[in-house]
Protein backbone atom coordinates (compact mmCIF):
# COMPACT_ATOMS: atom_id res chain seq x y z
CA UNK A 1 0.00 0.00 0.00
CA UNK A 2 2.80 2.35 0.98
CA UNK A 3 4.57 1.48 -2.25
CA UNK A 4 1.48 2.30 -4.25
CA UNK A 5 1.22 5.72 -2.55
CA UNK A 6 4.87 6.41 -3.12
CA UNK A 7 4.50 5.48 -6.79
CA UNK A 8 1.53 7.83 -7.08
CA UNK A 9 3.44 10.74 -5.52
CA UNK A 10 6.38 10.10 -7.82
CA UNK A 11 4.08 10.12 -10.86
CA UNK A 12 2.68 13.51 -9.82
CA UNK A 13 6.20 14.86 -9.20
CA UNK A 14 7.33 13.75 -12.67
CA UNK A 15 4.20 15.31 -14.17
CA UNK A 16 4.94 18.61 -12.38
CA UNK A 17 8.54 18.56 -13.50
CA UNK A 18 7.55 18.02 -17.13
CA UNK A 19 4.99 20.84 -16.92
CA UNK A 20 7.60 23.18 -15.47
CA UNK A 21 10.06 22.32 -18.24
CA UNK A 22 7.41 23.02 -20.90
CA UNK A 23 6.23 26.28 -19.31
CA UNK A 24 9.64 27.75 -18.48
CA UNK A 25 10.50 28.92 -22.06
CA UNK A 26 6.99 30.38 -22.46
CA UNK A 27 7.48 32.54 -19.39
CA UNK A 28 10.97 33.52 -20.57
CA UNK A 29 9.67 34.71 -23.95
CA UNK A 30 6.85 36.58 -22.30
CA UNK A 31 9.34 38.51 -20.21
CA UNK A 32 12.07 38.96 -22.80
CA UNK A 33 9.99 40.68 -25.48
CA UNK A 34 9.08 43.82 -23.52
CA UNK A 35 12.69 44.21 -22.37
CA UNK A 36 13.83 44.28 -25.99
CA UNK A 37 11.14 46.79 -26.87
CA UNK A 38 12.16 49.02 -23.97
CA UNK A 39 15.74 49.00 -25.14
CA UNK A 40 14.61 50.34 -28.49
CA UNK A 41 12.44 53.08 -27.02
CA UNK A 42 15.27 54.42 -24.89
CA UNK A 43 17.02 55.52 -28.09
CA UNK A 44 14.56 58.01 -29.62
CA UNK A 45 17.20 59.42 -31.95
CA UNK A 46 17.64 55.97 -33.46
CA UNK A 47 14.18 54.47 -33.77
CA UNK A 48 14.56 50.86 -34.76
CA UNK A 49 12.41 49.91 -37.72
CA UNK A 50 10.68 46.81 -36.47
CA UNK A 51 7.41 45.90 -38.12
CA UNK A 52 8.71 42.36 -37.98
CA UNK A 53 11.38 41.13 -35.61
CA UNK A 54 12.83 38.75 -38.17
CA UNK A 55 13.12 41.50 -40.76
CA UNK A 56 14.69 43.82 -38.25
CA UNK A 57 17.34 41.31 -37.36
CA UNK A 58 18.30 40.85 -41.00
CA UNK A 59 18.17 44.54 -41.87
CA UNK A 60 20.06 45.97 -38.91
CA UNK A 61 23.65 45.21 -38.09
CA UNK A 62 24.76 44.45 -34.53
CA UNK A 63 24.84 47.56 -32.33
CA UNK A 64 28.55 47.20 -31.66
CA UNK A 65 29.36 47.82 -35.33
CA UNK A 66 27.67 51.22 -35.14
CA UNK A 67 29.68 52.46 -32.19
CA UNK A 68 32.39 54.15 -34.28
CA UNK A 69 30.02 56.23 -36.39
CA UNK A 70 30.19 60.01 -35.83
CA UNK A 71 27.53 61.73 -33.80
CA UNK A 72 25.38 64.40 -35.35
CA UNK A 73 26.17 67.73 -33.73
CA UNK A 74 23.23 70.03 -34.27
CA UNK A 75 24.58 72.54 -31.73
CA UNK A 76 27.42 73.43 -34.09
CA UNK A 77 25.02 74.86 -36.63
CA UNK A 78 25.43 78.56 -35.85
CA UNK A 79 25.91 80.49 -39.11
CA UNK A 80 24.23 83.52 -37.54
CA UNK A 81 27.49 84.18 -35.68
CA UNK A 82 29.12 85.18 -38.99
CA UNK A 83 28.37 88.78 -39.94
CA UNK A 84 26.33 88.37 -43.12
CA UNK A 85 26.06 92.06 -43.97
CA UNK A 86 29.65 92.03 -45.24
CA UNK A 87 28.56 89.74 -48.06
CA UNK A 88 25.89 92.05 -49.46
CA UNK A 89 26.25 92.54 -53.21
CA UNK A 90 28.98 89.89 -53.33
CA UNK A 91 29.53 87.04 -55.74
CA UNK A 92 31.80 84.15 -54.82
CA UNK A 93 33.32 82.19 -57.68
CA UNK A 94 35.20 79.01 -56.95
CA UNK A 95 35.81 75.32 -56.55
CA UNK A 96 34.55 72.65 -54.17
CA UNK A 97 35.98 74.45 -51.14
CA UNK A 98 33.81 77.43 -52.00
CA UNK A 99 30.91 75.09 -52.69
CA UNK A 100 31.14 73.84 -49.10
CA UNK A 101 30.67 77.39 -47.79
CA UNK A 102 27.47 77.54 -49.77
CA UNK A 103 26.22 74.07 -48.88
CA UNK A 104 26.81 74.57 -45.17
CA UNK A 105 24.83 77.80 -45.31
CA UNK A 106 27.64 79.70 -43.63
CA UNK A 107 27.42 82.59 -46.12
CA UNK A 108 23.83 83.39 -46.97
CA UNK A 109 23.96 86.89 -48.37
CA UNK A 110 26.31 86.24 -51.29
CA UNK A 111 25.64 84.63 -54.66
CA UNK A 112 27.72 81.56 -55.45
CA UNK A 113 29.12 80.58 -58.83
CA UNK A 114 30.77 77.39 -57.69
CA UNK A 115 31.06 73.80 -58.75
CA UNK A 116 32.87 70.73 -57.51
CA UNK A 117 36.08 70.40 -59.50
CA UNK A 118 35.79 73.84 -61.10
CA UNK A 119 39.14 75.13 -62.39
CA UNK A 120 39.89 78.69 -63.45
CA UNK A 121 40.02 77.63 -67.12
CA UNK A 122 36.43 76.39 -66.94
CA UNK A 123 34.83 79.65 -65.80
CA UNK A 124 34.50 81.29 -69.20
CA UNK A 125 33.84 78.12 -71.16
CA UNK A 126 31.81 74.99 -70.69
CA UNK A 127 31.86 71.45 -72.04
CA UNK A 128 28.08 71.31 -71.82
CA UNK A 129 25.45 73.86 -71.01
CA UNK A 130 26.13 77.45 -70.03
CA UNK A 131 29.56 78.54 -68.85
CA UNK A 132 29.69 79.46 -65.15
CA UNK A 133 30.34 83.12 -66.03
CA UNK A 134 26.86 83.31 -67.54
CA UNK A 135 25.43 83.35 -64.01
CA UNK A 136 26.78 86.90 -63.70
CA UNK A 137 24.90 88.20 -66.72
CA UNK A 138 22.37 90.86 -65.88
CA UNK A 139 23.59 91.28 -62.32
CA UNK A 140 25.74 93.91 -60.70
CA UNK A 141 28.02 93.16 -57.77
CA UNK A 142 30.23 95.40 -55.67
CA UNK A 143 32.56 92.59 -54.62
CA UNK A 144 33.76 89.45 -56.36
CA UNK A 145 35.61 86.81 -54.36
CA UNK A 146 37.72 84.26 -56.25
CA UNK A 147 38.51 80.91 -54.65
CA UNK A 148 40.69 78.98 -57.07
CA UNK A 149 44.01 77.21 -57.07
CA UNK A 150 43.64 73.81 -55.37
CA UNK A 151 42.56 72.15 -58.61
CA UNK A 152 45.31 73.87 -60.58
CA UNK A 153 48.27 72.96 -58.34
CA UNK A 154 49.11 70.13 -60.70
CA UNK A 155 49.54 72.47 -63.66
CA UNK A 156 53.15 72.59 -64.80
CA UNK A 157 53.65 76.32 -64.39
CA UNK A 158 51.93 78.97 -62.25
CA UNK A 159 52.16 81.44 -65.15
CA UNK A 160 49.49 79.53 -67.11
CA UNK A 161 47.20 79.68 -64.09
CA UNK A 162 47.86 83.41 -63.63
CA UNK A 163 47.32 84.19 -67.30
CA UNK A 164 43.85 82.60 -67.31
CA UNK A 165 43.08 84.02 -63.85
CA UNK A 166 43.69 87.55 -65.20
CA UNK A 167 41.36 86.93 -68.14
CA UNK A 168 38.57 85.76 -65.88
CA UNK A 169 38.97 88.76 -63.58
CA UNK A 170 38.97 91.08 -66.60
CA UNK A 171 35.69 89.53 -67.77
CA UNK A 172 34.11 89.93 -64.32
CA UNK A 173 35.22 93.56 -64.26
CA UNK A 174 33.78 94.09 -67.74
CA UNK A 175 30.42 92.73 -66.57
CA UNK A 176 30.58 94.61 -63.25
CA UNK A 177 32.26 97.98 -63.67
CA UNK A 178 33.79 99.17 -60.41
CA UNK A 179 33.64 95.77 -58.73
CA UNK A 180 36.27 95.10 -56.04
CA UNK A 181 38.19 91.89 -56.69
CA UNK A 182 39.27 89.62 -53.81
CA UNK A 183 41.52 86.61 -54.45
CA UNK A 184 41.67 84.03 -51.70
CA UNK A 185 45.15 82.64 -51.14
CA UNK A 186 45.35 78.91 -51.75
CA UNK A 187 45.08 77.00 -48.48
CA UNK A 188 47.78 74.67 -47.24
CA UNK A 189 47.05 70.94 -47.24
CA UNK A 190 47.81 68.45 -44.49
CA UNK A 191 51.29 66.97 -44.23
CA UNK A 192 49.98 63.53 -45.21
CA UNK A 193 48.20 64.90 -48.28
CA UNK A 194 51.27 66.86 -49.33
CA UNK A 195 53.58 63.88 -48.92
CA UNK A 196 51.37 61.37 -50.72
CA UNK A 197 49.86 63.53 -53.47
CA UNK A 198 50.31 62.28 -57.01
CA UNK A 199 48.74 65.27 -58.74
CA UNK A 200 50.74 68.22 -57.47
CA UNK A 201 48.70 69.03 -54.37
CA UNK A 202 51.72 69.77 -52.20
CA UNK A 203 52.51 72.56 -49.79
CA UNK A 204 55.52 73.51 -51.90
CA UNK A 205 53.21 74.14 -54.86
CA UNK A 206 50.78 76.03 -52.62
CA UNK A 207 53.57 78.46 -51.73
CA UNK A 208 54.71 78.74 -55.34
CA UNK A 209 51.24 79.45 -56.70
CA UNK A 210 50.36 81.81 -53.84
CA UNK A 211 53.41 83.93 -54.55
CA UNK A 212 52.24 84.24 -58.14
CA UNK A 213 48.65 85.09 -57.12
CA UNK A 214 49.86 87.77 -54.68
CA UNK A 215 52.03 89.29 -57.37
CA UNK A 216 49.11 89.27 -59.80
CA UNK A 217 46.89 91.02 -57.26
CA UNK A 218 49.49 93.76 -56.91
CA UNK A 219 49.61 94.19 -60.69
CA UNK A 220 45.90 94.37 -61.38
CA UNK A 221 44.72 96.14 -58.22
CA UNK A 222 42.98 93.21 -56.57
CA UNK A 223 42.90 92.27 -52.88
CA UNK A 224 44.99 89.26 -51.92
CA UNK A 225 43.37 87.54 -48.96
CA UNK A 226 45.97 85.63 -46.96
CA UNK A 227 45.21 82.45 -45.04
CA UNK A 228 44.66 83.00 -41.31
CA UNK A 229 46.74 81.33 -38.60
CA UNK A 230 44.01 78.82 -37.78
CA UNK A 231 44.85 76.94 -40.97
CA UNK A 232 48.48 76.33 -40.03
CA UNK A 233 49.76 73.96 -37.39
CA UNK A 234 53.16 74.34 -35.72
CA UNK A 235 54.80 72.83 -38.81
CA UNK A 236 53.19 75.39 -41.10
CA UNK A 237 50.77 72.97 -42.77
CA UNK A 238 47.03 72.37 -42.51
CA UNK A 239 46.16 70.72 -39.15
CA UNK A 240 45.31 67.05 -39.61
CA UNK A 241 41.90 67.48 -37.99
CA UNK A 242 40.84 70.19 -40.43
CA UNK A 243 40.15 67.97 -43.43
CA UNK A 244 39.61 64.24 -43.64
CA UNK A 245 41.09 64.11 -47.15
CA UNK A 246 43.70 66.75 -46.34
CA UNK A 247 42.09 69.38 -48.60
CA UNK A 248 38.35 69.83 -48.01
CA UNK A 249 37.64 71.50 -44.68
CA UNK A 250 35.15 70.09 -42.26
CA UNK A 251 32.33 72.22 -40.97
CA UNK A 252 34.26 73.71 -38.05
CA UNK A 253 37.10 74.96 -40.25
CA UNK A 254 34.65 76.25 -42.86
CA UNK A 255 33.05 78.25 -40.07
CA UNK A 256 36.42 79.81 -39.20
CA UNK A 257 37.04 80.54 -42.87
CA UNK A 258 33.63 82.16 -43.37
CA UNK A 259 34.34 84.36 -40.36
CA UNK A 260 37.73 85.30 -41.82
CA UNK A 261 36.15 86.20 -45.17
CA UNK A 262 33.49 88.31 -43.50
CA UNK A 263 36.06 90.16 -41.41
CA UNK A 264 38.32 90.70 -44.41
CA UNK A 265 35.54 92.07 -46.60
CA UNK A 266 34.50 94.45 -43.83
CA UNK A 267 37.95 95.82 -43.10
CA UNK A 268 38.93 95.98 -46.73
CA UNK A 269 35.96 97.89 -48.06
CA UNK A 270 38.18 100.92 -48.59
CA UNK A 271 39.63 101.34 -52.10
CA UNK A 272 43.03 99.77 -52.61
CA UNK A 273 46.07 102.01 -52.20
CA UNK A 274 48.67 101.66 -54.91
CA UNK A 275 52.05 103.31 -54.72
CA UNK A 276 53.22 105.39 -57.69
CA UNK A 277 56.12 107.75 -58.28
CA UNK A 278 53.84 110.62 -57.34
CA UNK A 279 52.86 109.03 -54.02
CA UNK A 280 49.91 107.01 -52.84
CA UNK A 281 46.81 107.03 -55.02
CA UNK A 282 43.43 105.46 -54.51
CA UNK A 283 41.95 103.27 -57.20
CA UNK B 1 -3.81 12.12 -1.99
CA UNK B 2 -6.54 13.30 -4.36
CA UNK B 3 -6.69 16.58 -2.45
CA UNK B 4 -3.00 17.13 -2.89
CA UNK B 5 -3.29 16.38 -6.59
CA UNK B 6 -6.18 18.84 -6.93
CA UNK B 7 -4.24 21.55 -5.13
CA UNK B 8 -1.26 20.97 -7.39
CA UNK B 9 -3.51 21.04 -10.43
CA UNK B 10 -5.00 24.34 -9.28
CA UNK B 11 -1.49 25.80 -8.82
CA UNK B 12 -0.56 24.58 -12.29
CA UNK B 13 -3.68 26.16 -13.79
CA UNK B 14 -2.81 29.50 -12.18
CA UNK B 15 0.77 29.16 -13.39
CA UNK B 16 -0.35 28.52 -16.98
CA UNK B 17 -2.85 31.38 -16.82
CA UNK B 18 -0.19 33.77 -15.53
CA UNK B 19 2.20 32.70 -18.27
CA UNK B 20 -0.38 33.35 -20.97
CA UNK B 21 -1.03 36.77 -19.48
CA UNK B 22 2.63 37.66 -19.71
CA UNK B 23 2.74 36.58 -23.34
CA UNK B 24 -0.20 38.80 -24.24
CA UNK B 25 1.47 41.76 -22.56
CA UNK B 26 4.61 41.12 -24.53
CA UNK B 27 2.76 41.04 -27.83
CA UNK B 28 0.92 44.25 -27.00
CA UNK B 29 4.18 45.93 -25.99
CA UNK B 30 5.93 44.94 -29.20
CA UNK B 31 3.03 46.19 -31.32
CA UNK B 32 3.05 49.54 -29.55
CA UNK B 33 6.78 49.78 -29.97
CA UNK B 34 6.51 48.98 -33.68
CA UNK B 35 4.06 51.82 -34.13
CA UNK B 36 6.40 54.18 -32.27
CA UNK B 37 9.44 53.05 -34.29
CA UNK B 38 8.22 54.47 -37.60
CA UNK B 39 10.06 57.79 -38.04
CA UNK B 40 7.59 60.65 -38.00
CA UNK B 41 9.78 63.58 -39.06
CA UNK B 42 12.52 64.25 -41.60
CA UNK B 43 15.05 64.56 -38.77
CA UNK B 44 14.04 61.16 -37.38
CA UNK B 45 14.44 59.50 -40.79
CA UNK B 46 17.84 61.15 -41.16
CA UNK B 47 18.97 60.11 -37.68
CA UNK B 48 17.83 56.54 -38.26
CA UNK B 49 20.00 56.27 -41.37
CA UNK B 50 22.92 58.43 -40.23
CA UNK B 51 23.47 56.34 -37.15
CA UNK B 52 23.43 53.03 -39.01
CA UNK B 53 25.15 53.56 -42.36
CA UNK B 54 28.89 54.26 -42.80
CA UNK B 55 30.45 57.37 -44.33
CA UNK B 56 33.99 57.97 -45.57
CA UNK B 57 33.69 61.74 -45.25
CA UNK B 58 33.15 64.10 -42.32
CA UNK B 59 29.42 64.79 -42.27
CA UNK B 60 27.38 67.70 -41.02
CA UNK B 61 23.69 68.20 -40.49
CA UNK B 62 22.39 71.38 -42.15
CA UNK B 63 18.59 71.05 -42.24
CA UNK B 64 18.02 74.63 -43.39
CA UNK B 65 20.02 74.01 -46.56
CA UNK B 66 18.13 70.95 -47.80
CA UNK B 67 15.73 72.72 -50.14
CA UNK B 68 18.34 75.01 -51.65
CA UNK B 69 20.93 72.28 -52.24
CA UNK B 70 18.27 70.20 -54.00
CA UNK B 71 17.31 73.05 -56.31
CA UNK B 72 13.97 73.88 -54.72
CA UNK B 73 13.27 77.52 -55.44
CA UNK B 74 11.41 80.03 -53.29
CA UNK B 75 8.77 80.31 -56.00
CA UNK B 76 8.07 76.58 -55.70
CA UNK B 77 6.34 77.40 -52.42
CA UNK B 78 7.64 74.29 -50.72
CA UNK B 79 7.37 74.44 -46.93
CA UNK B 80 7.61 70.74 -46.12
CA UNK B 81 9.62 69.16 -43.35
CA UNK B 82 13.14 68.41 -44.62
CA UNK B 83 16.63 67.49 -43.44
CA UNK B 84 20.11 67.31 -44.94
CA UNK B 85 23.32 65.58 -43.85
CA UNK B 86 26.14 66.64 -46.14
CA UNK B 87 29.83 65.97 -46.79
CA UNK B 88 32.85 68.28 -47.09
CA UNK B 89 32.55 67.99 -50.91
CA UNK B 90 35.48 65.61 -51.02
CA UNK B 91 32.86 62.92 -51.61
CA UNK B 92 29.24 62.96 -52.86
CA UNK B 93 28.01 61.41 -49.61
CA UNK B 94 24.79 62.81 -48.22
CA UNK B 95 21.39 62.01 -46.79
CA UNK B 96 18.42 64.16 -47.70
CA UNK B 97 14.84 63.74 -46.52
CA UNK B 98 11.85 65.68 -47.81
CA UNK B 99 8.22 65.43 -46.82
CA UNK B 100 5.73 66.11 -49.58
CA UNK B 101 3.39 69.06 -49.09
CA UNK B 102 0.73 70.85 -51.11
CA UNK B 103 3.39 72.47 -53.31
CA UNK B 104 5.57 69.45 -54.12
CA UNK B 105 4.37 65.83 -54.24
CA UNK B 106 6.55 62.79 -53.64
CA UNK B 107 6.84 62.45 -57.44
CA UNK B 108 8.05 66.05 -57.74
CA UNK B 109 10.54 65.56 -54.93
CA UNK B 110 11.77 62.30 -56.47
CA UNK B 111 12.43 64.11 -59.77
CA UNK B 112 14.37 66.83 -57.93
CA UNK B 113 16.39 64.15 -56.15
CA UNK B 114 17.25 62.39 -59.41
CA UNK B 115 18.24 65.73 -60.97
CA UNK B 116 20.51 66.45 -58.00
CA UNK B 117 22.19 63.06 -58.40
CA UNK B 118 22.74 63.72 -62.12
CA UNK B 119 24.43 67.05 -61.31
CA UNK B 120 26.62 65.31 -58.77
CA UNK B 121 27.59 62.67 -61.32
CA UNK B 122 28.60 65.38 -63.80
CA UNK B 123 30.81 66.97 -61.15
CA UNK B 124 32.42 63.86 -59.74
CA UNK B 125 32.97 61.94 -62.96
CA UNK B 126 36.13 63.94 -63.70
CA UNK B 127 36.91 65.30 -60.25
CA UNK B 128 36.81 62.08 -58.22
CA UNK B 129 35.99 59.08 -60.43
CA UNK B 130 36.59 56.69 -57.54
CA UNK B 131 33.50 58.15 -55.87
CA UNK B 132 31.21 57.42 -58.82
CA UNK B 133 30.05 53.96 -57.62
CA UNK B 134 28.43 55.66 -54.62
CA UNK B 135 26.40 57.85 -56.96
CA UNK B 136 25.60 55.00 -59.34
CA UNK B 137 24.10 52.99 -56.48
CA UNK B 138 22.50 55.93 -54.67
CA UNK B 139 19.26 55.15 -52.87
CA UNK B 140 16.12 57.19 -53.61
CA UNK B 141 13.06 55.83 -51.79
CA UNK B 142 9.56 56.97 -51.02
CA UNK B 143 8.34 55.98 -47.56
CA UNK B 144 4.81 57.26 -47.02
CA UNK B 145 4.92 60.96 -47.82
CA UNK B 146 8.70 61.18 -47.34
CA UNK B 147 11.28 61.03 -50.13
CA UNK B 148 14.64 59.85 -48.85
CA UNK B 149 17.99 60.07 -50.65
CA UNK B 150 21.09 58.31 -49.35
CA UNK B 151 24.59 58.31 -50.84
CA UNK B 152 27.02 56.64 -48.44
CA UNK B 153 29.83 54.13 -48.25
CA UNK B 154 27.35 51.23 -48.11
CA UNK B 155 24.24 52.06 -50.10
CA UNK B 156 23.06 48.43 -49.93
CA UNK B 157 22.81 48.76 -46.17
CA UNK B 158 20.81 51.97 -46.51
CA UNK B 159 18.53 50.18 -48.98
CA UNK B 160 17.99 47.30 -46.56
CA UNK B 161 17.15 49.67 -43.72
CA UNK B 162 14.56 51.47 -45.85
CA UNK B 163 13.15 48.23 -47.26
CA UNK B 164 11.69 47.57 -43.82
CA UNK B 165 9.27 50.43 -44.43
CA UNK B 166 8.41 49.62 -48.05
Amino acid sequence: MKNAKLKHVLQIAVLLLLTAVILFPVVRIGRAAPVSAETDTTAPSAPVPAPDVTELQTAAEPQTEDMWLPEIEYDDYTPSAIAQENFHSTVILGNSQAQALSNYGLIRDADFVTRIGLSINQVLTSKSGDAPISQLYGKQYKKAVFIFGENELGWPYPKNFISIYKNVIAKVRELNPGVEIYCQAIFPVTAECSETSKNGITNENVQLFNAAVEEMCGEIGAHFMPVSDAFFDRDGVLPADAAKDGVHFNYDYCKIWAGDLSAYLRQDEQPIETTTDEGVTLE
Amino acid sequence: MKKIALVLLAILTLFVGASCGKTETAVDGTAAETAAAQPQTAAQWLDMLAEKVPFDDAMQSVPERAASVYGILDEDGYTGDCALYISTMATPEEIAVFRADDALSTDDLTQLALARLERQKESFTDYAPAEMPKLESAVVRTCGDFVIVCVCADNAKAQALLDVYA
